[in-house]
């Protein structure tokens, strides 16, 4: 079951509540649990992975530029001076910021101090000066010639345009990585990849953070045989069950402790990435951003940030009425519920 | 009169019956498959959804909001467009396939399946290469032209890169039923007008035009019905993060959204009803308007 999914399945009754089915809390972190979770606070699946957002760079494009590759002590100043010194050097794009939430501005937002919705969830953030700002950076980042504006990325996208040699950077989810891995052999070794630049001037906070999700595993609160599909959710959430998955490269299992199972399916690759960044990562990161009205809202943000990034609609314009609009999307189901 | 002549026989009796009963496979499945569901759409859009089956009815509601919607206009304007710049130019095409492959060529069979194959390819597949064929940095169009033209990221050009994919897409089609027409016209007509010393062209515009009109009125009418439901075509080709968007949303890919990404069913059932009664408006005009130009003597 995916977190865009649980909210509105476990509203309706339809999941079985798997709460009292193991000990969670021994061993999964608290955002695997609660992306577990419906909005009464009852666990609707058992935490299947979990995964985060990386920044991913093309060594050789450091390397001919002279710059020296991303680590954790970079912030957003040294993504946009590394992307122009790239450029300058190479003519290939740098950082490739495109429109996506996930994979783009969420995690900036966050670095920066703000939110997308408030801690209790029935608000959106737009109108905090920490979102705004991020938001207005990022968006303007495209404005840069070493960034690709939002037609390009439309026909390309940034995955393709970074494995065809033809940008240094992109944000990319960890649950994607051994497939690339796999899918372009002749880039092994030519990438890696590093954490998030932070905000320097984060409004809160130390300007870390990056999107968290994880998918769980569910079954159906009206099934003919509910305790027998119980007993094997029961042992998806044990050890043995999550180390089979982390053997297989699927996803970094939820488990804690189990991460070590995931890096080892890298073994088979001559080049090892630095995926202890990646987990690094799990210190700081935010839950995948998410309410019960969101599918009510997520694709009207999408248009307004689309059009945004036309300039058919001025950001502050833009900014406005993704907050309206999540506003009143979220209120009406809270009243409905 | 006699009673009995008014009455069917016993045997005409049982034969009516078997006729029903030959029928009744295809008309139960019209009934399951297309009427039953259409009605459920057509109640569905008085209400709305509130998950797993839930409707509330809220009467009127979503097509007020429909019909003060900018989108919706816009997507309808899209459609009509659509429909502008495919359908005439798509038909014409087809024809001049049609005639080409009617005529005296060699390899005859090897031609009409080329023409065919677009037909048998997933149109997801289809629209995939063509992406590649438009993209203004790598794409092989702007190569040839010399140009660098933003086919389907700029709002001015991506209504034609999608209208060029949907009659590529549905040429052969066409070109294979208007074919079937143009076999049906008797060879003495040309003859005839060979003697009489008539130009090709005339004999085209004198003979075939009309011969083949009423075929060609069909096509007409299935590819405009076709392309006012353009759907997969569009979607495949334009996400919903690309700029040029809001110039080629038609109406099914805004039912598409508002029904499975938004969820919202009630509001996505009043687009397909809207839908419906543009189909039905423009069917009528067309059967109206076939009086002046399609012949149905032979």
């Amino acid at each position: 079951m995916h977190t865009d999914q649980i909210l509105y399945y476990s509203e309706f009754g339809m999941l079985a509540d798997v709460t009292d089915l193991f000990p969670y809390e021994d061993h999964y972190s608290e955002i695997s649990i609660s992306n577990a979770q419906g909005s009464d606070g009852r666990m609707y699946g058992v935490p299947k992975d979990k995964d985060n957002v990386c920044l991913v760079y093309n060594r050789n494009m450091f390397d001919a530029a002279g710059v020296d590759y991303p680590d954790e002590t970079w912030t957003w100043d040294d993504l946009v001076s590394a992307s122009q010194a790239i450029y300058d050097a190479t003519g290939n794009y740098g950082y490739m910021a495109y429109n996506d939430e996930q994979l783009g501005y969420h995690n900036f937002v966050y670095q920066n101090g703000g939110c997308i919705l408030t801690e209790d969830k029935t608000k959106g953030g737009f109108d905090q000066p920490a979102t705004r700002d991020a938001v207005k950076f990022y968006v303007d980042l495209q404005k840069n010639d070493w960034c690709p504006n939002q037609a390009y990325f439309a026909e390309t996208t940034p995955g393709t345009a970074f494995f065809s040699g033809k940008g240094a950077m992109f944000l990319e989810g960890s649950w994607n990585l051994l497939a690339e891995m796999t899918n372009y052999p002749d880039m092994v070794g030519q990438w890696d990849v590093a954490v998030l630049p932070a905000a320097p001037d984060p409004v809160s906070g130390d300007g870390r953070a990056t999107i968290s999700n994880g998918l769980t595993y569910a079954t159906g609160a009206h099934g003919k045989h509910l305790d027998i599909a119980l007993d094997v959710l029961k042992y998806f959430a044990g050890e043995e069950a999550q180390r089979i998955q982390g053997e297989s490269g699927a996803a970094i299992p939820a488990y804690e402790g189990l991460e070590e199972t995931w890096i080892s399916a890298f073994d088979q690759f001559g080049y090892q990435l630095d995926l202890e960044a990646v987990m690094s990562q799990f210190d700081y990161c935010i839950q995948y951003v998410n309410n019960s009205a969101r599918p009510k809202w997520k694709s009207g943000v999408v248009d307004i940030m689309t059009s945004i990034y036309n300039g058919s609609v001025d950001i502050d314009t833009g900014l406005d009425q993704i907050q309206n609009l999540i506003n009143t999307e979220t209120a009406k189901k809270l009243a409905d519920s | 009169m006699k009673k009995s002549a008014l009455k069917l026989s016993a045997a005409a009796r049982r034969e009516e019956h078997w006729g029903y009963l030959m029928i009744a496979p295809t008309i139960l499945g019209l009934v399951i498959l297309n009427l039953w569901p259409f009605i459920q759409t057509i109640y569905t859009s008085f209400c709305e959804h509130l998950g797993f089956g839930h409707y509330k009815f809220i009467g009127l509601g979503n097509y007020v909001e429909m019909f003060q919607s900018p989108e919706v206009w816009r997507a309808t304007w899209n459609t009509i467009l659509f429909c502008i710049l495919t359908v005439p130019v798509g038909l014409f095409l087809s024809l001049l396939v049609a005639m080409m492959l009617n005529a005296h060529i060699r390899a005859k069979g090897l031609f009409r399946t080329i023409f065919f194959l677009p037909m048998v390819c997933a149109p997801a597949a289809v629209t995939m290469v063509w992406r590649w064929i438009f993209n203004s940095d790598y794409g092989i169009l702007n190569q040839l032209l010399g140009t660098n033209i933003n086919w389907i990221t700029d709002s001015k050009f991506v209504m034609i890169a999608c209208a060029i994919v949907a009659i590529w897409s549905n040429i052969g089609y066409d070109a294979v039923l208007l074919l079937a027409g143009l076999q049906n016209i008797s060879k003495s007509y040309y003859e005839a007008a060979e003697i009489d010393g008539t130009s090709k062209i005339n004999q085209f515009l004198q003979i075939t035009l009309p011969m083949v009109s009423p075929t060609l009125f069909v096509v007409m009418i299935m590819r405009l019905m076709s392309s006012i439901k353009v759907y997969d075509l569009i979607y495949m080709m334009v996400e919903d993060t690309n700029p040029a968007l809001t110039s080629v949303q038609s109406l099914m890919y805004l039912f598409y959204r508002e029904t499975f990404v938004a969820g919202s069913r009630g509001y996505g059932a009043a687009i397909v009803v809207w839908t419906v009664v543009l189909i039905g408006i423009i069917t009528v005009i067309q059967f109206i308007g076939q009086k002046k130009w399609v012949n149905y003597d032979v």
